[in-house]
């Protein structure tokens, strides 16, 4: 049975277009489109397949107003997709107003040494669970950069909305901002300002990470 | 027995993200499925109003797998129930975006 492999989500359809060999057409789901092609398997992980999702997401996100990318690997039954829009449509409707003609810009920080706890390892003597011990454990070695709060304070003129992921392990602290896509420029002008070796800016991107939550 | 629960499209926003890509079927332990380590070819061409900000292609390639396996709208979740590390069952919840009582008519 055919099923349908998920790109991204618009407000409207565009024609149906060719990337490589992927054939992405659009279906309405009653006020939200789905960018989607019609596959029968899943593709596996290969640095091919990612970027070529990538590049579809970014061609679609050159051409209409408003996208929420979905992550990797989103294949799922025509019917399947038609329940999870009339259970989650608002969110998703919300996530489409929100990055109408913005684009996410990445802020990473590589160098952790100058960091500061996420939250209070203290808190872990206090909890009343089990759950609650280990979130306070993990949120004891979850660490942002200090540098993080000049790049905010520094963007926040442009920013309309911000997502920190603070480093955990090996994985680095990052930054995600929306903004306006005619404020790139000064968004860029404003961080050239930091001339830090463990900062890297990418973008403008898709809104990959203000894509919603759709679980309550 | 012991569960292992695993769930990539509950986690809050606010959680740290997995980096385990959400809608793959889960690989067993020790089999993780891994980008080939070789010499990466250039990404995509940066657009022109920041040219001077994108970073060099190894980067780009960060910003396709951060972008793709751990951001971005889940329509998938997974769940591994696990003995001994070996994964006994699982189960792929693919429509499971919600609870249950917020999809289903109230009972009369």
């Amino acid at each position: 049975m055919t099923r349908v492999y998920v790109f991204a989500f618009t407000e409207r359809p565009m024609a149906a277009f060719t990337v490589g060999e992927h054939r992405v057409e659009f279906i309405d789901l009653g006020g939200v489109h789905a960018a989607i092609e019609r596959l029968n398997e899943r593709p596996t992980v290969s640095e091919s397949s990612l970027r070529a999702q990538h590049d579809i997401v970014s061609r679609i996100f050159d051409s209409v107003d408003a996208v929420v990318p979905a992550r990797f690997g989103a294949l799922v039954d025509d019917p399947e997709l038609r329940d999870i829009l009339a259970a989650r449509r608002s969110a998703i409707q919300d996530a489409l107003t929100l990055v109408r003609r913005r684009v996410q810009m990445t802020v990473r920080f590589s160098d952790a040494s100058e960091s500061t706890p996420v939250n209070d390892a203290r808190r872990e003597s206090a909890a009343v669970s089990g759950t609650a011990y280990l979130e306070a454990r993990r949120n004891a070695v979850r660490t942002m950069p200090l540098l993080a709060g000049m790049v905010s304070r520094l963007v926040a003129e442009w920013a309309v909305a911000e997502r920190s992921e603070p480093a955990t392990g090996r994985a680095h602290a990052t930054l995600y901002h929306l903004i306006d896509r005619s404020w790139v420029s000064r968004y860029s002008d404003a961080l050239s300002t930091l001339k830090s070796p463990g900062l890297t800016v990418s973008g403008p991107w898709p809104p990959f990470a203000f894509a919603p939550d759709l679980w309550p | 027995m012991s569960r292992r629960k695993v769930r990539h499209s509950t986690v809050p926003s606010s959680k740290p993200a997995t980096v385990r890509p959400v809608s793959t079927p889960l690989p067993r332990r020790g089999k993780a499925p891994r980008l080939p380590a070789r010499t990466l070819p250039p990404g995509p061409a940066p657009r022109p109003e920041l040219a001077g900000l994108i970073p060099p292609p190894e980067t780009s390639l960060a910003d396709v797998i951060d972008n793709l396996l751990n951001r971005g709208v889940v329509l998938n979740a997974d769940l591994i129930l696990a003995l001994a590390d070996v994964d006994l069952i699982y189960i792929r919840l693919s429509a499971l975006l919600c609870a249950a009582d917020r999809i289903l008519p109230p009972r009369r």
